[in-house]
């Protein structure tokens, strides 16, 4: 199997959704094609991974969903980010900043 | 925030659940036809686009089985099918449901009733206010009336310290006392000519009950103005006796009763459920204040003159207090002993000799929120040693029920092998063995919650017997439903350890390939050691209760010195029925005349106190013209009686004469002394005409000994008794004003009248009273019984702990006999095949049953190698709580480890009859 999610750093793909989702309200494969392209094919999201994540963020109420007609008129699931999914996303981007600076720093030191 | 919002989607994912389900086929569906026109414009065709987007997916079902086990509800939904698979299993098989309730509710119940009496008894809190920070200044429970002596651990005070304490003292906030002792008063309303009713009361401070904080349920309490010299007489009814003696009539707050004859003002109803600050079997529920004291002293001269208000040194006062903000319980104990050392050498002018012990002399701060309780004293090792008992039992009983399980476990290995191969989790079988378990244990709890419920019940008659009011309640209270279930639940987790660790351990290829005959295989090792801890623990069990039974054998049966059968005895309280001091002599005699004339009496007397009745007055003497050291520290019991006392109770006269009615007050005083005063203060040489004497100056000589009798037992066999002198009711010392003077007068009450009778004694008790009313209307009895009564309820708290311990360490045999024959069994089962072989190949059936006894035997053996060291430890431990009862007591130890064998031998003889019996060609054919 090509770039498993397992790949990702634990926890991200929650962040990367909701990235992703604060350009427009997409479906669910529009999100993990939209992750796989931006990553130039680095991150891979199976549904497997995917489905629960936006369970989970939908249960708190970082998403919400509605059903629509999709642009080959076929019914589907959108995901809208949140105010609060919007409130997590800038303090969770800060955060993996952070992160990832002082990491830099270490691996350079 | 979150948790409440992820809760109610959860709740309604559970309610749509359907719905749920088709949304996420929608999505999913659209999921891999969006991914499948996304690969087909990379140019593959729509069917390998599909293909592969379906293969990308890996699965509808696992893709939501994912999205659903990702939330809360999908766990508890799995522990509800947890839990209904539970059910199922245990519907399934009645039989092993059954037993294993059984034994559980067995074990359960035991221990909930043990730990009820404890909470009871030794936990429990006064119904009061903030029990917690309620202390008691002093410690011990001894109500002792020990003028002018030194307590040094002091538990009681005279009535000017506690002012003292009251008024200077900086450590309490609130200082409030009541009296030690809590006579029975005759009470009746004023106007009615009705028998009085006997009510225990207690005098106690004006700040009483605002100390304890408690509210009235009618009318007031009392308040300090009403503990003022000369304050009108008040008293506070409790509840109980309100409904009970008073019909619930609550016109008589206000009204004006009589007690002992005093017209006393009824002020209030105390709140239903207080009894007073004492856990016993007389509680009061009278209460009046400690001014009226004086009211009620018996004779005329020391009313006015010494009170037990006045009398230095008369330490009948219990106090207890709360502390003051910031102050320490061991700050005030400084301050409170301080006080106390410097009052002694101010107030009691004390002797050379006693000025050296005034160091010692000490009070110590206690806990005061579960009140006074000499019962909780005394029954402590008992109740721990119950409570060690219970908590066996269950121990035996988790091991029965681990092996049942286990041995179910085994016949279910398929069963789990299957579900293994099929995706379910290791976890998840363990969670289920566990719900199973969870699930058998709290019905064995809530079964065992009954159980210990009608034990208490029956319990608390042993305990009890004998007294007018039980004061604990066997009904379960919360820390009681809380403890049930705790254990339950301990239970559980306990005897499913083993089961779920062979389930965690399956392995399913192995499992599968070789279980297909039904035959059932499994390491029997687990259970054979279940069922060697059982039998030592059992072993354990039936020694001890073997010990303590032998210890209440010996009490019942030791020598007394006095006859229990064929004498009634009668309670009664003159001081309640209106009689003056001057009155008793006549009564006496009227109604020992009467006694005697009735047909099939052999003799009757009164007497102050009776042989084991946990009685006595204790008192220091001196002996006329010697002054040798030592006998001022002698305590020697008192005893006042009439006449033919001596004969009435079969105690044999050795020398000299009984009293008799030329004893009277003009004559020489006389005095009967037993054995153990002759041969304490006499040694060999006759006591006859020797003179002895209160220690007091001029009182030395006061009696002449006329008479001895052999010693008759008055304390419990397990203490020590002291030599004992009688006075007779007819002749009365003349005191200055002092404790002795009040003692004197009191003395003069006979509280016991006893009958020497032909045939039942029981059967007397109607004419008895009948005289006694014909005599006068008030004088009724609180209590006749037969003497073997009175006996018995001296062993109360000893036989309680002798049958209980004897019925745990039933159980513990029956369960552990129980587990033995389940073992045995089972092995014979599964070695079916195995004897048909042996047998085809020659093994004749004596042969088959060596074997099969062999195998349960050893195991047996083995429980007895651990077991009786064990219990012969135990018996050196409980040594100083048993009655005459060797260290070590072989008799005991052999009759526990041959009940055992022969319990283990019957437990294995039928499976290995069993197993003798197989028939070899039919055994070979099912292999």
């Amino acid at each position: 199997m090509p770039g498993k999610s397992g790949d990702l750093v634990q926890g991200t793909l929650e962040m990367l959704i909701l990235k992703t989702l604060a350009l427009e309200p997409m479906h669910g494969f529009g999100i993990s094609l939209r992750i796989e392209q931006t990553s130039k094919g680095v991150f891979h999201i199976n549904p497997g991974s995917l489905f629960p994540a936006l369970n989970r963020l939908e249960r708190a109420g970082r998403i919400q969903a509605e059903w629509h007609t999709t642009e080959n008129n076929r019914r589907a699931k959108y995901y809208k980010l949140t105010e609060s999914g919007r409130k997590a996303l800038k303090e969770e981007t800060r955060e993996w900043g952070r992160q990832i600076a002082a990491i830099a720093r270490i691996l350079e030191a | 925030m979150g948790v409440l919002k992820s809760f109610l989607s959860g709740l309604r994912a559970l309610r749509n659940k359907e719905q749920r389900s088709r949304e996420m086929d929608e999505e999913l569906r659209g999921f891999v036809e969006a991914s499948a026109e996304e690969k087909m414009r990379t140019g593959m065709s729509y069917d390998e686009a599909l293909r592969k987007a379906k293969v990308e997916m890996g699965g509808v079902e696992s893709v939501k089985q994912k999205v659903r086990s990702s939330t809360w509800e999908s766990l508890a939904e799995s522990v509800w099918q947890d839990i209904r698979y539970g059910v199922r299993q245990l519907v399934h098989s009645p039989g092993f449901s059954l037993v294993a309730l059984i034994t559980l509710a067995l074990g359960i119940g035991a221990n909930t009733a043990i730990f009820t009496l404890v909470h009871g008894v030794l936990l429990k809190q006064l119904p009061i206010a903030d029990p917690a920070h309620l202390y008691r200044i002093g410690e011990g429970e001894n109500y002792c009336c020990d003028w002018g002596g030194f307590e040094d651990d002091w538990g009681t005070f005279e009535y000017p310290f506690y002012e003292h304490l009251r008024d200077t003292g900086t450590a309490f906030r609130e200082v409030a006392a009541f009296s030690g002792s809590t006579p029975s008063f005759g009470v009746r309303r004023a106007g009615e000519k009705s028998a009085a009713q006997n009510v225990i009361g207690e005098l106690v401070s004006g700040n009483y009950f605002d100390t304890l904080e408690l509210r009235p349920f009618a009318g007031r309490l009392i308040a300090a103005a009403d503990d003022q010299h000369n304050a009108a007489p008040v008293a506070v009814l409790g509840y109980r006796t309100w409904v009970e003696d008073f019909a619930g009539d609550q016109t008589i707050v206000g009204s004006t009763v009589l007690v002992n004859d005093l017209p006393i003002a009824v002020i209030g109803i105390a709140p239903p459920g207080f009894h007073g600050d004492r856990l016993a079997a007389t509680q009061p529920e009278l209460w009046m204040p400690l001014n009226i004291q004086p009211q009620f002293e018996t004779s005329g001269q020391s009313r006015a003159q010494s009170t037990l208000l006045n009398t230095p040194g008369d330490a009948w006062l219990y106090l207890i207090g709360r502390l003051n903000a910031g102050v320490t319980p061991k700050q005030a104990e400084a301050a409170v002993t301080s006080d106390l050392q410097h009052w002694l050498i101010e107030h009691r002018h004390p002797s050379a000799a006693d000025l050296a012990l005034i160091p010692r002399q000490h009070v110590r701060i206690t806990a005061g929120g579960n009140g006074i309780s000499p019962f909780r004293s005394n029954s402590r090792t008992g109740l721990n040693l119950l409570s060690a008992a219970s908590a066996l039992v269950l121990l035996v009983a988790c091991a029965n029920l681990a092996n049942l399980l286990l041995a179910r476990s085994a016949s279910r290995r398929r069963q789990t092998a299957l579900r293994l191969s099929l995706g379910a989790t290791r976890a998840r079988i363990v969670r289920a063995v566990l719900t199973e378990s969870l699930l058998l244990s709290l019905l064995g709890g809530a079964a065992g919650l009954t159980l210990a419920f009608a034990g208490t019940k029956g319990i608390l008659l042993i305990v009890f017997r004998g007294a007018a009011q039980v004061p604990v309640s066997a009904t379960p209270s919360l820390p009681v439903l809380v403890f049930a279930l705790l254990i339950s639940m301990l239970t559980g987790a306990i005897f499913a350890t083993v089961p779920a660790w062979t389930a965690a351990h399956t392995d399913p290829q192995e499992e599968l390939r070789t279980a297909n005959t039904g035959a059932v295989s499994l390491n029997p090792r687990t259970q054979k050691i279940l069922v060697v801890i059982q039998v030592a623990l059992s072993v354990v069990l039936l020694a001890v209760g073997g010990l303590v039974t032998e210890s209440l054998s010996n009490l019942e049966s030791a020598n007394f010195g006095f006859e229990t059968h064929g004498r009634l005895l009668a309670l009664i309280n003159f001081r309640s029925a209106g009689f003056r001091p001057e009155q008793l002599p006549t009564v006496y005699r009227q109604i020992q005349d009467r006694l005697e004339a009735m047909p099939g009496v052999r003799s009757a007397a009164l007497a102050m106190n009776s042989p084991q009745a946990s009685c006595c007055a204790t008192i220091d003497i001196a002996i006329d013209g010697r002054q040798d050291k030592g006998i001022g520290d002698i305590d020697t019991l008192f005893e006042r009686v009439s006449p033919h006392y001596f004969a009435t109770l079969g105690i044999p006269l050795l020398a000299g004469r009984d009293f008799t009615v030329n004893d009277a007050q003009d004559a020489p005083q006389v005095a009967i002394v037993d054995e153990t005063f002759a041969r304490t203060f006499f040694h060999d040489k006759s006591p006859l005409g020797k003179r002895f004497g209160m220690t007091l100056a001029e009182h030395a000589g006061d009696y002449t000994i006329v008479g001895v009798v052999g010693t008759a037992k008055y304390r419990s066999p397990a203490t020590p008794q002291g030599p004992a002198f009688f006075l007779p009711f007819t002749q009365t010392t003349r005191y200055a004003p002092t404790g002795y003077q009040r003692f004197e007068a009191g003395s003069h009450f006979a509280q016991v009248i006893a009958l020497n009778v032909t045939g039942v004694p029981e059967s007397y008790e109607k004419a008895l009273r009948s005289v006694l009313a014909d005599i006068d209307p008030n004088l009724a009895p609180t209590r006749v019984m037969a003497y073997t009564e009175q006996v018995a309820i001296q062993f109360n708290q000893q036989r309680l702990i002798a049958r209980l311990t004897a019925l745990f360490s039933v159980l513990a045999l029956l369960l552990a006999s129980v587990g033995l024959y389940g073992v045995t069994a089972h092995n014979v089962a599964r070695r079916t095949g195995e004897i048909g072989l042996r047998m085809a190949l020659g093994a004749d059936r004596a042969k088959v049953l060596r074997m099969v006894l062999r195998g349960a035997l050893a195991q047996m053996a083995m429980g007895l190698a651990i077991g009786a060291p064990l219990a012969v430890l135990c018996g050196r431990w409980l040594a100083h709580l048993l009655y005459d009862v060797r260290r070590f007591d072989p008799f005991v130890l052999c009759t526990a480890v041959v009940t055992l064998c022969t319990s283990a031998v019957l437990a294995a003889l039928v499976p290995a009859r069993r197993a003798a019996s197989i028939e070899p060609m039919e055994a070979l054919r099912t292999e």
